[in-house]
């Protein structure tokens, strides 16, 4: 029977005693559904038993429903639980406004080297602080202390407890920089429990995860964090595509239960890949209520690119400039029936100058980066309340005064920066300076391939906590403690 | 792939436990719960303690036909064996899983616990101090290092002159093991590993014998040394697997794109069995890869236009990333592109009779051929 499935955990319906009425069901194949739907006389006419036996089996699985409802929870009392945790950095929390949901399954998705893991050995330490910093443990005034705990899962990798150590150190040395003497309060590596053995494959994930977490938190409600690092990578390797579906759809409900069930807060690390491109869903390319572009937002990719691929999958190609896409053309085409028939082409003759415009700006950088989404696809998607990803640049260094101090070294002509100054050209300068200086970059060998600086981005993709128009980036960068804004 | 131990071996004496054994065995037990689970040593658990919440005797009955025995022989049997048993709905292998796992320990300690263990693995030295310094003393061990450049930056040198420093004694930077070497491009040159122990004082004939050496020849015969390499990790010391290159038998058994998605799969396999044997025999595991011109068109600011290849899988399951280029002379550059505890930045070292060394005006000026 699909009891199951439908139910999931259905207590005492397996007993012995309904074993004979599971096999019946089965045999006339009689769903849950129709159970809870059909007439009692019709089912035990049907399987040829005894209208009180069915009777008793449908009581006890409306029992059983109704236990799972959510439970009712009035306002008030909602209000007094935490929302959020810090993230450690002011900047941070703003973006996230607020910092991370509490609760709720979130997900850090990006490529190697963008910082996650980074990311998350700073949430362990941050959950840890006490009330008045932002963490979820107790306020400092409180006498009788439970600290904080924080289940680890580190999936690809050992734990790197040495960076763990480095950043717990920066917290115990912020606390005590305000004052705060008492260990206890401090975050500190004994509060992060993480498997002794290490999750080499995907059994051993699968016996973490679904076994052993639940009992671990039952035993244990000082746990408020659980951190997996990561979920994708032994699914990855070991589940076909064609049933990853339902490893995935498992997964995640199992996550979701666990945050509902224990009130924990589950962050997950999720890697990215590539998306091939595919035929778009709809035709109209511009339309935000298109599913092709709603995706794309759900990946975390902005509106240039979002539009740049939707007219690479319609042009079955990569484009390597602007020029190559054949603006006017495409836009003829698909005015076509649906401009003449509401007869009102301005809307679609601002959108697409709108769009041309945005294009023009920001196109040239943008493109490197929008093939790769979250690994897993929308069927785990479907199940996260937070998708918060991280993106890694490069910036070229565009200090002027420190090209002019090495210009002798590296054997570039900066007299052009002092021309220009002794002009003082107001109107003309800034925009023809910045060009010739880019120009330079480009043509001396050291700075075009040196000069460059690390730039890591986090981008809030969607959070119960950040409305969608709000500025949902920030740049941060790694440190000794964690992760920070620069 | 994974190995499992057949359930039928474990404890078959406590067949003969009588019931009251049983009972005050589960007198313990209920106390035990809502302590720490350390002390746990006290022997089997007899499986007739899952009996309720949904476990029927019948159930017992049919997993002691099976040969399950204990509740610990339940908890660890993947589900996959437990749904084979006659009689066992995957659903109540579920239940049963859940059970057991409450009655065993959880293998879950604090970090740091986790701390102590991992600070006693050791790092390998490179041969340069600067490389070293970079590293944070060598090539971690325990842990997966991708080194990736193009020809000729020393990667394959970097390899050599590791399978000889994995055999010096741990008090100058060696693992005091032996070293496994799977080539795939046909790199491997023994000469060079008798001018690096020349360097190092150590005898030739028995650096030499201290490498295993195999040669890949397709991506499953690669897949497949590797549990050969397992088979000879438990019966001698090794400190060491060398992977030159990754990569290079991928390219050619697997091409287009129709086929990615089962080469990414079959990379992500083995990245996951290197990184096993690291995890439990506390070996480094160096693995180079090449690297191709990055297509990404309309990027002008583009740092290097030069990537590893291997994808997303390979990016996510090495630990440590180096970026190896070019410099003056004989002279490299290392770059450290992804680490989880080490800081990107950079570091030159330079190639030598020796193997890597540190720089030297010498090396600078050496004629690169």
């Amino acid at each position: 029977m699909d009891l199951a499935q439908e139910v999931g955990d259905i207590g005492n319906l397996e007993d012995e005693k309904y074993e004979d009425l599971h096999a019946l069901f089965e045999r006339h194949q009689i769903t849950s559904q129709e159970l809870l739907l059909w007439p009692v006389k019709d089912i035990s006419k049907k399987v040829g038993v005894p209208i009180s036996e069915i009777e008793s089996f449908v009581c006890d699985l409306r029992a059983l429903l109704a236990k799972q409802a959510p439970i009712k929870r009035n306002l008030a009392e909602m209000d007094t639980q935490r929302r959020f945790f810090t993230s450690g950095d002011e900047k941070l929390d703003k973006a996230l406004n607020g910092g991370v949901p509490c609760g709720c399954l979130v997900e850090i998705s990006g490529g190697s080297a963008t910082g996650k893991s980074n990311f998350l050995m700073t949430l362990s330490m941050t959950s840890q602080l006490p009330l008045e910093f932002g963490g979820l443990g107790p306020s400092i005034f409180e006498e009788h202390r439970e600290p904080v705990q924080t289940m680890y899962i580190s999936t690809e990798s050992a734990l790197s407890t040495k960076r763990l150590s480095q950043i717990s150190k920066h917290y115990k040395d912020l606390l005590e920089a305000n004052g705060i003497k008492q260990t206890p309060i401090h975050p500190q590596l004994a509060n992060v429990l993480t498997p002794s053995m290490a999750i080499s494959d995907l059994e051993r994930q699968d016996r973490c995860i679904y076994y052993q977490l639940p009992v671990m938190l039952e035993r244990n409600k000082n746990i408020k964090v659980v951190i997996i690092d990561s979920v994708t990578h032994h699914i990855r390797a070991e589940v076909p595509i064609s049933k990853r579906v339902q490893a995935v759809t498992k997964l995640g409900r199992f996550l979701r239960k666990l945050c509902c069930d224990y009130g924990v807060t589950v962050v997950v690390a999720n890697q990215m890949t590539d998306k091939p491109l595919k035929d778009i869903i709809s035709d109209e390319v511009f339309l935000k209520m298109n599913a092709d572009y709603q995706l794309g937002w759900c990946y975390g990719w902005d509106e240039v690119g979002i539009v740049y691929r939707q007219l690479c999958s319609r042009n079955k190609q990569d484009f390597d400039t602007y020029d190559e896409i054949d603006y006017a053309n495409y836009s003829q085409t698909s005015d076509g029936p649906e401009a003449s028939q509401r007869g009102s082409t301005p809307i679609w003759d601002q959108l697409k100058s709108e769009r041309k415009q945005m294009f023009e700006s920001k196109y040239k950088n943008k493109v490197s980066k929008i093939k790769t989404i979250p690994a897993l696809g929308l069927d785990w998607l479907n199940f996260l309340d937070a998708r918060i990803c991280l993106f890694k640049d490069y910036k070229p260094i565009l200090n002027e005064q420190m090209i002019e101090e090495f210009s002798e070294d590296l054997g570039i002509d900066s007299s052009f920066l002092r021309s220009q100054d002794d002009e003082e050209n107001a109107e003309s300068s800034s925009e023809s300076k910045r060009k010739t200086v880019a120009e330079v970059l480009m043509s001396n060998d050291y700075l075009a391939n040196h000069n460059f600086e690390t730039q890591r981005k986090l981008h809030v993709v969607f959070s119960p906590l950040v409305p969608t128009s709000r500025q949902r980036e920030c740049v941060y960068e790694i440190w000794n403690g964690g992760i920070r804004c620069p | 792939m994974t190995q499992v131990a057949e359930p039928g071996h474990l404890m078959s004496n406590d067949q003969q436990m009588s019931m009251s054994e049983q009972e005050s065995a589960a007198e313990y037990h209920d106390g035990m719960v809502a302590e720490d689970d350390d002390d746990y040593s006290a022997g089997p658990v007899p499986i007739q303690q899952l009996v309720g919440n949904g476990i029927s005797p019948q159930d017992i009955k049919k997993l002691k036909e099976a040969g399950f025995h204990t509740v610990e022989s339940i908890a660890y049997t993947p589900k996959r064996h437990i749904v084979t048993v006659k009689g066992i709905s995957e659903l109540k292998a579920d239940k049963l899983l859940m059970e057991a796992s409450k009655l065993v320990p959880l293998g879950f300690t604090t970090a740091t616990e986790f701390h102590q263990r991992r600070s006693e693995l050791i790092c390998l030295t490179t041969g340069s101090k600067q490389l070293d310094t970079l590293l944070g003393g060598g090539v971690e061990t325990g842990a997966i290092t991708e080194v990736f450049g193009e020809f000729r930056t020393g990667k394959s040198q970097l390899c050599h002159t590791l399978a000889v420093t994995c055999q010096l004694p741990i008090d100058s930077g060696g693992g005091e093991g032996k070293c496994l070497y799977i080539d795939t491009e046909g790199t491997f040159r023994p000469i060079r590993l008798v001018a690096i122990a020349r360097r190092f004082g150590l005898d030739e004939n028995e650096t030499l014998d201290n490498v295993a050496y195999a040669r890949a020849y397709n991506a499953d015969h690669q897949l497949q040394l590797l549990h050969q390499a397992a088979s000879m990790m438990t019966e001698s010391r090794f400190s060491l697997l060398i992977v030159d290159s990754i990569m290079a038998l991928y390219r050619t058994d697997y091409s287009g794109r129709g086929e990615l998605s089962a080469r990414q799969m079959h990379v992500a396999k083995f990245m996951r069995m290197l990184q096993r044997l690291a995890d439990e025999f506390g070996i480094a595991v160096v693995i180079t890869n090449q690297v191709v011109a990055q297509v990404d068109g309309g990027a002008i600011f583009n740092p290097d236009p030069k990537k590893p290849i291997g994808g997303n899988i390979v990016a996510h399951s090495s630990t440590t990333r180096l970026y190896f280029k070019k410099a003056k002379g004989a002279n490299r550059i290392c770059k450290i592109y992804d680490s989880p505890c080490l800081a990107e930045s950079e570091t030159v070292f330079a190639l030598g009779q020796g193997g890597i060394i540190d720089p030297s005006d010498e090396t600078e000026a050496a004629e690169d051929e």
